[in-house]
């Protein structure tokens, strides 16, 4: 005889058991009436979008400059990038528009709105108004190396993308390139210490900081873009003679076995030293 | 009649129903408010049309009830397996046809209505109060770290905002802040101003952020390593308070003068490890015991701005003093737990500095067809910097003779200064609606010069002095080129490139290492460099339809750097960059991105990005060594980066949001070819983000949010080396429910649930942490 009852395992009937929660939850819910609808900005009910032109009526300060942003380049002629432009970010602003800007538009990041950080919690979500989520629409990546365990305190609301990029004007970085500030300044107003002049310089710090910290968040403690020898080795070429290893013609061979080449009583002076030509300390 | 016939219909369909299933349910004898609409789902079942709301009352409960009895019945009648699927899917078959029936002609609804409720703007002041707690299982600090919340209860301010009329005529005042208790977290703004005349703001902030002072774990002994504070959780606090005024009189040039008091203080995780014995019959040493920072910083800033508009023009002129006292250190056990071999290092590193900067700008646009704007730098820095790395038994001890076995110094001072120019030329030109051309150009010249002395150590009973100078000259130019045009309708292209060239000198002398003819000799080079930095990209954006755009994008960049070693008498030439005479970077890129809006209400923004850098060096040919001259490629680096966003609302009272990223990225050194202590750098990862947000009715908000972060890039190269590879999971949970109890008062909760593993410390890292919070905002 064929037995027709099939069972769960123990794993399977939790997840059946929380499917069905969850769909009693929705089924129960949908028995009440709302007049709110769920939204996901930068779209809400009842908005659409009427093009940069419009916002250049009122705001003819900020569109007058953001012709030299790296976000103009974005923006097309043509219906089908009508909302491509400030609308990208602050989402469609008919309402905004017909209300005579007494309704904001869905990102307007002002104070009052949903707070812009969490003051301290790394939610798994941002909360929908601050300024992070807008960026993350477009930047993924960026929102994943916000996520990974070392990162910027950007999630948790202490600092935000604008503190380092310029949405509205210029390059987006708000040094480097042809700006009066070099790329480093924005690393060191709140890192002064890796400033210097030191003694005996790190070369690499010509080519940035990012040349070995990815500033958003990163696998490695520090923000590093690797967190072993490979990370110094990228330049400092190794020469294999015999079973020697050679790094800048000293032996390192047993030096490479215990730990990076910043550890262990080495090179510690990783951003420069005001002693050792080598950076050792 | 239309009414009465569905009511008919549906409360006749529930009867038959209670027939069969010889089971009743409920009618509400209270009648509804006029407005008040069926539900999507029973709207759909077989109901056309609209209800009055009386009816709907009594329609809504019967059918309620039915669809709770039909359940039970059903429950009663089917094996419990079959049961639960059958159970599901009906439900699903009712969520779907509800779906299809939601109700998507309410009031249109502004996003303050959502997030706010109604009347965002007549109520203009709040406070939003916290309490909660932080629990964690497990690695402490390590959630502390990750999470950056503090392990216990925390209470106060989450949010403040008050404005209204100030003390003077026409002056409004607002003060915006929040204070979390335990957390050390808090923040205060005050700004009081009278429109278009003057303003003033004060400003005062702290926030804690917390490390995990763990270090490596060896494998074969089961051996975890950690600080000197051991697993205890390290905080370093930062914060600033700042004044900032302003005068802003029509006609006049508008005047800004600001204060900043910021620092940095506490103890901070390092990725220095000192060495341990970790096989001690053959006394195999690997560096696995960290160190942690003292870090101690306090600057002082004063700005003053004076901005003014005229012949068309904005001016601009800043100056900026800044006064910095850096108090830093490191303390290091050695050979932690090792009777008679262990010891402590202090590392102390003392720095004052002045820096002077003064800037003008001018921006100007010219008959609406041409942007310029040009502006100048001066900055001048003087450091005056001591310090000191004493061995000794304990943390800030005196120089004790015969500790350690490395080089040490005492008294070392010394300064640095440094002199910067600046000034750069940008030009936006638009000949043509559809052109735009940006050039630009940025000159620096900047020198320095540094020195220090002290007294160097050894281990055996020797000290020797030491003296050490250093400068440097060079000159930047950079030029660039923007372009973009429009003229194919739905369409943008844009390129640009950037070349940068740099002449200077590096002259470095002294420096301690060697004490009694042991060590190195001192350094003696003097290196001519020159540099030329090429950057090309091109990008197009289209949208072919209102829903769809595809965005391209790519770089070129070519770092070549020359250096002319005139002497380097380094024996070994391990001064850098002393042994070779050619770098070049050099790095590929390409994206491009998929924006998809499938349904109104669906979406889709796929991504990807590799990325390809190329480090190659020819080295300064040394016959000694075997070192020819050929050029040799030193590290190849590519990546893979995929993304992609979903947003739907697939239901008007369902919002779904998710993320997810794949990173594939490598590090490939010919280290890893010569060595098993060395492998290719593995910095892959990927992260997926799933967020449902449900209105559960009209004041009422559910949000939930799942978060999942994997690396796997440990590989257990113990034997050969020391293990570093990332390898660590994160799953975390969050719910918020959000209530509208009144417009005025909003109230809500959330939980989550944290659960991280670390493979590298083989689970010492691991921790399970719980948050609690509930909030409750009162606007008036």
């Amino acid at each position: 005889m064929i037995n027709r009852h099939f069972k769960f395992n123990k794993n399977g009937r939790r997840t059946v058991v929380l499917a069905g929660a969850t769909l009693l939850l929705l089924a129960a819910i949908s028995c009440t009436t709302v007049y709110r609808t769920a939204v996901v900005l930068p779209n809400y009910p009842g908005a659409t979008y009427i093009g940069s032109d419009q916002c250049d009526t009122c705001h003819d300060d900020v569109c007058k400059d953001f012709a030299t942003a790296d976000h103009a380049r974005l923006m097309a002629r043509g219906n089908n990038a009508l909302n491509a432009g400030c609308e990208s970010c602050h989402g469609p602003c008919s309402v905004h528009s017909d209300s005579g800007g007494d309704t904001l538009p869905p990102y307007s990041f002002k104070p009052g709105r949903e707070s812009r950080s969490s003051y301290g919690a790394r939610l798994t979500d941002p909360p929908a108004r601050s300024q992070e989520t807008v960026c993350y629409q477009c930047h993924a990546d960026v929102r994943a190396q916000f996520e990974l365990p070392i990162h910027h305190p950007v999630p948790e609301g202490e600092m935000a993308c604008s503190d380092c990029h310029d949405p509205h004007k210029g390059s987006i970085m708000r040094g480097g390139g042809t700006a009066l500030l070099s790329e480093n300044e924005m690393c060191l107003r709140c890192h002064p210490a890796e400033r210097g002049p030191f003694v005996f310089e790190h070369q690499a710090l010509r080519e940035g900081c990012t040349t070995c910290h990815n500033p958003h968040g990163s696998i490695n403690d520090k923000l590093l873009v690797a967190r072993d020898s490979n990370l110094c080795l990228r330049c400092h070429f190794v020469q294999n003679v015999g079973t020697t290893i050679l790094i800048g013609g000293a032996d390192h061979t047993i030096r490479l076995q215990q730990g990076t080449c910043w550890t262990a009583g080495c090179h510690e002076a990783v951003h420069g030293s005001r002693v050792n030509p080598a950076l050792q300390f | 009649m239309k009414t009465r016939r569905n009511r008919t219909s549906l409360t006749e369909n529930c009867r038959n129903r209670r027939k069969v299933l010889e089971c009743g349910g409920k009618r509400s004898a209270t009648p509804l408010s006029n407005g008040v609409r069926l539900p999507g789902w029973i709207r759909a079942f077989g109901v056309i049309g609209s209800l009055e709301s009386d009816v709907t009352a009594a329609a809504l409960h019967d059918a309620s009830a039915c669809f709770e009895t039909f359940l039970r019945s059903l429950s009663q009648c089917i094996p419990s397996g079959t049961r639960l699927a059958a159970s599901l899917f009906i439900l699903l078959l009712l969520m779907g046809v509800s779906v299809i029936g939601a109700d998507t002609n309410g009031p249109p609804m502004s996003a303050q209505d959502f997030f706010e409720g109604n009347g965002t703007n007549t109520y203009n002041n709040w406070v939003e109060l916290t309490t909660g707690g932080f629990l964690t299982h497990g690695d402490r600090a390590k959630a502390e770290s990750v999470q950056n919340w503090n392990n216990g209860g925390f209470g106060g301010i989450q949010d403040l905002h008050l404005q209204g009329n100030g003390p003077f005529t026409n002056t409004t005042v607002t003060l915006d802040g929040h204070s979390i208790y335990d957390e050390h977290n808090y923040d205060v703004n005050a700004r009081m101003e009278r429109s278009g005349k003057w303003f003033m703001q004060l400003h005062a902030n702290n926030f804690r952020t917390w490390s995990d002072d763990i270090g490596g774990f060896y494998p074969p002994t089961g051996a975890q390593y950690y600080g000197p504070k051991g697993s205890s959780p390290l905080a370093l606090d930062r914060g600033e308070y700042s004044f900032l005024g302003g005068v802003t009189l029509d006609g006049l040039p508008s005047i800004t003068f600001g204060y900043t008091h910021s620092y940095r203080y506490g103890n901070e995780d390092s990725t220095i490890w000192a060495p341990v014995h970790v096989n001690p019959p053959a006394a195999t040493v690997q560096g696995l015991a960290p160190s942690l920072y003292n870090i101690d910083e306090r600057v002082d800033a004063f700005d003053l701005n004076a901005k003014k508009f005229i012949w068309n023009t904005d001016l601009a002129l800043g100056l900026h003093y800044e006064h910095g006292d850096l108090n830093n250190g490191l303390d290091t056990t050695f050979y932690p737990g090792e009777t008679g071999v262990q010891y402590d290092r202090t590392i102390a590193d003392k720095n004052t500095y002045d820096l002077f900067t003064a800037t003008a700008t001018g921006e100007k646009w010219i008959k609406q067809h041409v942007f310029v704007s040009a502006g100048g730098m001066v900055a001048n820095m003087d450091n005056n910097f001591s310090g000191s790395q004493i061995f000794g038994n304990g943390f800030g001890v005196p120089y004790v003779p015969g500790m350690g076995v490395g080089l040490g110094y005492y008294n070392m001072a010394g300064d640095s200064h440094l002199q910067d120019y600046v000034m750069d030329l940008n030009v936006l030109t638009i000949p043509m609606n559809t052109l735009c051309i940006t050039p630009g150009i940025r000159a620096e010249k900047e020198s320095w010069n540094a020195n220090s002395t002290g007294i160097g150590t050894l281990a055996v009973p020797a000290q020797q002095s030491f003296d050490s100078q250093s400068s440097r000259d060079v000159v930047d130019v950079c030029e660039s080129l923007d372009l973009r045009y429009t003229g194919f309708t739905n369409w943008v292209l844009s390129a640009g490139g950037r070349w940068e060239e740099s002449d200077g000198n590096l002259d470095q002398f002294g420096g301690l290492s060697q004490v009694d003819g042991i060590g190195a000799p001192p350094a003696t080079n003097y290196v001519d460099d020159t540099s030329l930095l090429q950057k090309y990209s091109a990008g197009a954006s289209w949208y072919p339809l209102r829903r769809l755009a595809f965005d391209f994008g790519g770089y070129y960049k070519y770092d070549s750097y020359n250096y002319s070693a005139d002497a380097n008498s380094t024996p070994d030439g391990e001064t850098y960059p002393g042994y070779f005479s050619v770098q070049d970077f050099q790095t590929f890129d390409g994206s491009c991105r998929v924006t998809l809006h499938l349904l109104q209400s669906l979406t889709l923004i796929s991504r990807y990005e590799y990325q390809l850098s190329i480090i190659d060096t020819t080295p300064t040919p040394d016959p000694a060594f075997g070192i020819t001259g050929n050029e040799i490629q030193t590290s190849r680096m590519h990546s893979h980066v995929i993304g992609q966003n979903v947003s739907w609302v697939p239901w008007s009272r369902l919002s779904l949001n998710a993320g997810f990223s794949y990173v594939l990225s490598t590090t490939k050194t010919p280290a890893s070819q010569e060595t098993a202590a060395i492998l290719n750098a593995e910095n892959n990862y990927w992260t997926l983000n799933f967020s449902p947000s449900l209105v559960l009715d009209d004041k009422t908000d559910l949000t939930l949010n799942y978060f999942y972060y994997q690396a796997d890039d440990y590989q257990n190269n113990s034997s050969s080396g020391v293990p570093l590879g990332a390898g660590s999971r994160e799953h975390a949970v969050t719910a918020v429910l959000t209530r509208r109890i009144n417009p005025r008062l909003r109230v809500s909760l959330q939980y989550g649930y944290y659960n991280y593993n670390d493979a590298l410390t083989s689970g010492n890292s691991n921790f399970q942490a719980h948050l609690v919070m509930a909030k409750m905002m009162l606007r008036f």
